[in-house]
């Protein structure tokens, strides 16, 4: 048929087609019959239609509700996003901000060096700091009251005891226990072989206590009863505390020298 | 606008009372459609029902060639109480009401189409016409007979954005820049669509003349 053949269909002839003009006879019946009237099985679906539109005549939506906008929903999503974002980043750099922190010198480990450094300062005035370091850290002085001389050899702590007595000791008790007469007697007498100026900053540990209380029952005759109280508070580790206080000054030094006097006493 | 007769006269002014349009049967497409537009926004049933049958033939045909005769019920049913339930909020004329009609089928039956995978039938190959008796006029007697479903099966083995432009601009009655707002083209990338559609048609009709009938290959 020539009148079908593709070359003879220019695009002004299928507008024409397209818009229901005339045309190639053949195809013009194939729209035609594309677009024939509606048929009984293509109509099935109008009671629902109805029944829908008649819902929504009735039930019309509210007329302040605002319309679904997915653009205005992306943004506030991105937002959130961000905000979230903003704050993960700032918990992490406060986090991070911590540990340099902790580790600057917060570490139980590292709080002797510091001692020590300070120690070195001819000032007795310039050690109270690290006294009072050593108070506020309370349980971190654990590591280094702990005698062992023999297990914890390898460790700093112990090494420096060893090496030097006199630094350690100040750097355990209080400064006013430097002004003492009685300190240079106690340290080169150990009885059980640890430092004996380790013992009164050893708060809780059971062997020094039982021997401070020992050496307070022998000295009892001897010490007023002012300083008698604080001896006796020694055995529990309260007294420890109390000593580091400037006003308790004078009865820091009191139990140590009348224990180390005692122990001479004792292995004469 | 095939298949339509749009009146030139006013549309009336809003907050009118609604119109009351008795729409019978034999009248449908030839009605004021542009009158029951109006009238169905304003909630009048008569005025939606005339909507219903002068657009639901277009809308099945277009969902058959989108997603196959099967499935095309159940696409339009979905479009029309989107319809239904959003005509009042509509703003524009009847052919922007088709071509928004036209666009929720597209959309439902793109959904459908990812949902479950399907693809729509094709009829198989070949397909001859149904022969009709021999007169004068073999080729227009022929495809007098053409059925509509036979036809929409033609044009829906064309590829599917042809089969989408002559179905929109043929059965459904919209204009390349309507169809093109439907499909998301330029008006000029419709019309050729269109045209190639035909012609790719006009190949597949053969014309037997020793057996006086019509095959498609």
């Amino acid at each position: 048929m020539p009148a079908l053949t593709p070359a003879r269909l220019p695009r002004s002839t299928t507008d024409r087609l397209l818009e229901g003009g005339v045309g190639p006879e053949p195809l013009r019946q194939l729209l035609a019959a594309a677009a024939a009237p509606a048929q009984a099985d293509e109509l099935g679906g109008e009671q629902a239609a109805h029944r829908a539109f008649i819902t929504a005549a009735r039930f019309p939506p509210l007329i302040g509700a605002a319309p679904h906008n997915p653009r205005r929903h992306n943004r506030a999503l991105s937002w959130i996003v961000a905000a979230k974002a903003i704050a993960a980043i700032a918990l992490t750099a406060g986090a991070g901000g911590v540990a340099v922190a902790a580790t600057s010198g917060s570490f139980p480990d590292g709080l002797p060096a510091v001692s020590i450094h300070q120690k070195s300062d001819p000032d007795p005035d310039s050690a109270r700091p690290t006294v009072v370091v050593d108070r506020a850290r309370g349980t971190a002085e654990r590591p280094d009251s702990q005698p062992a001389p023999a297990s914890t050899a390898g460790s700093p702590d112990s090494r420096r005891d060893s090496t030097d007595p006199a630094e350690t000791s100040t750097g355990t008790v209080p400064p006013a226990r430097s002004d003492q007469p009685g300190r240079s007697e106690v340290e080169p007498a150990p009885d059980d072989g640890t430092p004996a100026a380790s013992r009164p900053v050893a708060p809780g540990r059971p062997q020094p206590a039982t021997e401070s209380a020992n050496s307070t029952k022998k000295s009892t005759a001897r010490t007023p009863p002012s300083q008698q109280k604080a001896k006796e508070d020694d055995g529990n580790g309260t007294a420890a505390t109390k000593k580091d206080e400037p006003g308790n000054s004078d009865n820091v030094g009191d139990p140590r020298s009348d224990t180390a006097e005692q122990r001479q006493e004792a292995q004469e | 606008m095939r298949g339509t007769t749009v009146d030139a006269e006013p549309m009336p002014q809003r907050g009118t009372p609604a119109l009351r349009i008795d729409v019978p049967e034999e009248s449908v497409g030839t009605a004021d459609l542009p009158a029951a537009l109006y009238a169905a926004q304003n909630g009048d049933e008569r005025g939606f029902s005339a909507l219903y049958r002068d657009l639901q033939p277009r809308l099945v045909r277009y969902a058959t060639v989108l997603v196959g005769r099967d499935d095309a019920d159940d696409v339009t049913a979905e479009a029309w109480l989107q319809i239904a339930r959003d005509l009042h909020s509509f703003t524009g004329n009847l052919d922007d009401f088709r071509g928004w009609a036209s666009t929720i089928v597209r959309n439902r039956a793109l959904d459908l189409l990812r949902a479950g995978a399907r693809r729509p039938q094709t009829p198989s190959s070949p397909q001859e016409f149904p022969q009709e008796s021999a007169t004068q006029d073999t080729a227009a007697a022929a495809l007098e007979t053409l059925s509509t479903d036979a036809a929409i099966r033609l044009i829906s083995r064309l590829p599917r954005v042809e089969a989408e432009a002559v179905l929109l601009r043929a059965v459904v009655g919209l204009d390349a820049a309507a169809a093109a707002a439907v499909l998301g083209k330029r008006p000029g990338a419709v019309r050729v669509a269109a045209h190639r559609g035909l012609k790719r048609l006009a190949r597949r009709v053969r014309y037997l003349p020793q057996e006086g009938r019509w095959t498609v290959e």
